[in-house]
């Protein structure tokens, strides 16, 4: 415990003496908000409520999350810092949850960011903070998924683009499960094909988050996101340590 | 050891897979109103039951696949029923039913009178949701595809429906016969609420004239602009409310849409009165104006333009929240009694005018009212319930109008937020000593509106139809100008040309100040939060790199 809470507060330190992250969240926080009024009709609707801010953030961690997880490992492969993480006495276990932890602190700050439009929108209207509360808990469950995908993708990559490119095209696939264009779109082509649709549509974790920011958090996408992570993680945790082993 | 750690992610992945699946039905309800969970009054119904009772859910979740509001319709049916299940102490035994048009239970469904929805011609799969409620009686069908209906309320209801001393009987005395038509039944009821009364409860109209006494199985009378009651009559009445039954009048100085209809009266019968007096209220003839909640009606003067007419208004409703349209509605004096406790249900805005009855019911220009109109700075109590202090008497709820009833009054797309129909059964839920079942009603239906964004479009609304009404008179002057002078004919229509100029200016400015409130919030929400978190980063990290160099 004590090993991952030091990888845990270096990489915290590390990622907040950065730039990027500050650049980051600015620039999730401002599209989203853009989305939110110019796509979501937030004021055209009448409603107060935050489901025309929540619902991009599927959309938006495609692109934001592998942006953020894919330098993980990728920036210790390539800057040569992957030799003292290895060589560091400590359990591959800690080094990829210290990681993962502290990325995903950043996305959390990126959560909480929403709540100048809650309250704004409060002010207008009679929101129910039930269902925002709801929604960010979805939205950071969603957030870990696919951040555990982007740590998996990048302990194996050293190529930052590529690594993005992969944990995109998979988180994909796990949101768009549940979308019809996308499941017909596979099916059509038939056989095989057919069962990894349904594959898909039976492991979205995109339907779970529709419900949660109305207000009602199902246990069950609870678990299978966290059958997820828990599974990225582990997996992550054995490719770092495979290639400790295959250092030594 | 060396697949010792995929096998633990495989093994963790199953294991909470397996979790999942048991959880299917189990979730965290954080809505404000508990809208997905199962409320007080259904789990004491069901644990009240004292048959068994079976359901059989037709569904047809497979193909609800590719329509995903129908698809979480049918989970959240599921799910409600699962719980009341689990609720009723094993008195409810729930089957669900997988349908399909072809399959054996789809055959069913459909001998059941379950229709199946379709999204269109070509569609192959269509999707059944309903349930079939099976005791000892017949069995009692209750189609469940409309992804916006209450589902909780539907199946309460139902349930009710099953136990006669859960479903209320209801008195009916009216003189409207488009309200109440002489053969009632779900699909001849006409007017929406006399349907939804019918739905409710158990109504019994009391023949137009004749009838001399009110059964005692009646726990609420219904009166509607009654026909002249006699003696013997209001006798029966009083004695309705010394026994503890509860009355719901309808009472209108001036009837317009009966008017309007050529049928019933125009004023209610003053014979009534001697009972309201019992209670403290009076209603004195005068009609009632808003202009500030005044309803945009099509003129009748010839010209193809909406006008806000102050006789037909939205009056507040106050445990609500919201609106009941009204027409040419009367409104209510109370002279409170210690015996009873007054609460006012509906009532007007504080910009109110009277006019008598007479001139309300000949007015036919709405611009005309406005200009003659004179503001009083009073909130007149449009429906009042009365409550005895102590029991043994009956409660009395008043209202001023009777034309609020019409479904022309309220479904019509302009008036589509008011609830006259929801203001009616919550009203018989009061009276009947259910407020849950209101409560319960309105679970899915709260709207929360912008009410900053509201009230500009409503001041600019308010604008425009004063800017119309000055162009319309500035239009009506020009076309009737015979005069000879080029220079006084064109002075008129370049008065015209700026209204138009002044009427466009109000609109784009409605436009503006939306567009100006809207740009705002993203400048704040979207820009200068997270920009001054940027700034915090980037100064941290000057700050950082110039320690680092020196």
């Amino acid at each position: 415990m004590r090993d991952f809470r030091t990888i845990f507060m270096r990489e915290l330190k590390a990622l907040f003496q950065s730039p990027q992250v500050y650049f980051y969240v600015f620039a999730l926080i401002l599209i989203n908000v853009l989305f939110a009024f110019n796509i979501g009709q937030l004021i055209e609707l009448n409603d107060a409520s935050m489901v025309s801010y929540f619902q991009f953030h599927p959309w938006l961690y495609l692109v934001f999350v592998p942006a953020l997880g894919m330098r993980a490992f990728c920036d210790d492969n390539s800057g040569g810092q992957s030799e003292l993480l290895l060589s560091l006495p400590i359990k591959s276990r800690d080094i990829v949850l210290g990681k993962y932890f502290a990325l995903l602190v950043v996305c959390i700050l990126a959560i909480i960011f929403c709540l100048p439009l809650a309250i704004a929108v409060s002010f207008m209207g009679d929101l129910d903070w039930g269902i925002v509360f709801s929604s960010m808990i979805a939205s950071a469950i969603l957030a870990s998924c696919l951040l555990s995908l982007s740590v998996l993708v990048s302990v194996h990559n050293k190529n930052q683009t590529l690594s993005f490119i992969i944990s995109a095209g998979f988180g994909l696939l796990l949101i768009g499960g549940s979308m019809p264009f996308l499941i017909s779109g596979i099916e059509a082509v038939g056989g095989f094909a057919q069962a990894i649709a349904r594959i898909l549509a039976i492991f979205s974790i995109y339907d779970g988050f529709d419900n949660a920011t109305n207000g009602n958090l199902q246990i069950s996408w609870i678990l299978i996101n966290l059958a997820f992570i828990s599974l990225f993680l582990i997996l992550a945790s054995a490719g770092f340590e495979g290639k400790r082993r295959g250092r030594l | 050891m060396k697949y010792k750690l995929p096998f633990i992610a495989i093994a963790s992945f199953a294991a909470l897979l397996v979790l999942s699946y048991f959880a299917r039905f189990s979730a965290i309800d954080f809505t404000e109103n508990r809208a997905f969970s199962l409320s007080e009054v259904s789990i004491r119904t069901v644990k009240s039951l004292k048959a068994k009772i079976y359901f059989q859910y037709f569904h047809s979740q497979t193909a609800a696949a590719e329509n995903p509001p129908m698809q979480a319709h049918i989970k959240k049916i599921r799910k409600i029923l699962k719980n009341l299940e689990k609720a009723s102490d094993g008195k409810i035994k729930n089957y669900e039913i997988e349908a399909s048009e072809t399959s054996t239970s789809g055959m069913h469904a459909l001998e059941y009178g379950l229709l199946p929805l379709r999204e269109n011609e070509n569609k192959l799969s269509p999707i059944f949701s309903g349930i079939v409620i099976l005791n000892n009686k017949d069995p009692l069908v209750l189609p469940l595809i409309d992804a916006n209906s209450s589902v909780e309320f539907e199946i309460l209801r139902a349930i009710l429906r099953l136990s006669p001393e859960n479903y209320k009987k209801i008195g009916i005395i009216s003189s409207l016969d488009w309200l109440f038509p002489s053969q009632m039944n779900e699909d001849t009821a006409t007017p929406q609420i006399a349907q939804e009364i019918v739905k409710n409860y158990s109504p019994e109209v009391l023949a137009s004239k004749q009838w001399s006494q009110i059964s005692n199985d009646i726990k609420t009378l219904f009166i509607a602009q009654p026909n002249a009651i006699n003696e013997t009559q209001t006798k029966a009445i009083l004695d309705f409310i010394n026994r503890g039954g509860n009355m719901f009048i309808c009472a209108d100085p001036a009837s317009n849409i009966s008017r309007d209809n050529r049928i019933g009266i125009e004023k209610y019968d003053q014979s009534l009165s001697k009972i309201f007096h019992k209670f403290g209220l009076n209603i004195n003839g005068e009609i009632v104006m808003d202009k500030a909640n005044a309803l945009r009606i099509r003129s009748t003067n010839g010209k193809n333009e909406i006008v806000p007419q102050p006789l037909f208004f939205a009056a507040n409703w106050q445990d609500n929240d919201g609106s009941v349209n009204l027409a040419t509605s009367g409104y209510i004096e109370i002279s409170p009694k210690a015996e009873f406790n007054y609460k006012t249900l509906l009532s007007t805005s504080n910009q109110t005018s009277k006019i008598s009855a007479d001139a309300a019911l000949i007015a036919t220009n709405p611009a005309q009212l406005i200009r003659e109109y004179e503001t009083s700075d009073s909130n007149l109590p449009l429906a009042v319930l009365v409550s005895p202090k102590a029991k043994g008497i009956g409660s009395l709820l008043l209202i001023a109008d009777c034309d609020f009833l019409s479904d022309g009054l309220y479904l019509s797309e302009a008036a589509k937020a008011a609830e006259n129909a929801d203001f009616v059964l919550n009203s018989f839920d009061i009276l009947n000593d259910t407020p849950e079942l209101s409560e319960l009603r309105n679970k899915n239906k709260q709207a929360r509106p912008l009410k900053l964004i509201e009230k500009i479009k409503s001041d600019g609304e308010n604008k425009i139809a004063v800017q119309e009404s000055i162009l319309n008179q500035k239009i009506e002057i020009l076309t009737q100008y015979h005069g000879n002078s080029l220079s006084e004919m064109e002075t008129k229509s370049r008065e015209v040309e700026e209204a138009k100029a002044e009427l466009r200016k109000i609109v784009q400015s409605v436009r503006h100040d939306v567009q100006s409130l809207k740009n705002l919030l993203i400048f704040i929400c979207g820009f200068v939060f997270p920009f001054g978190f940027l700034c915090i980063g980037l100064y941290y990290y000057r700050r950082r790199y110039d320690a680092h160099n020196s």
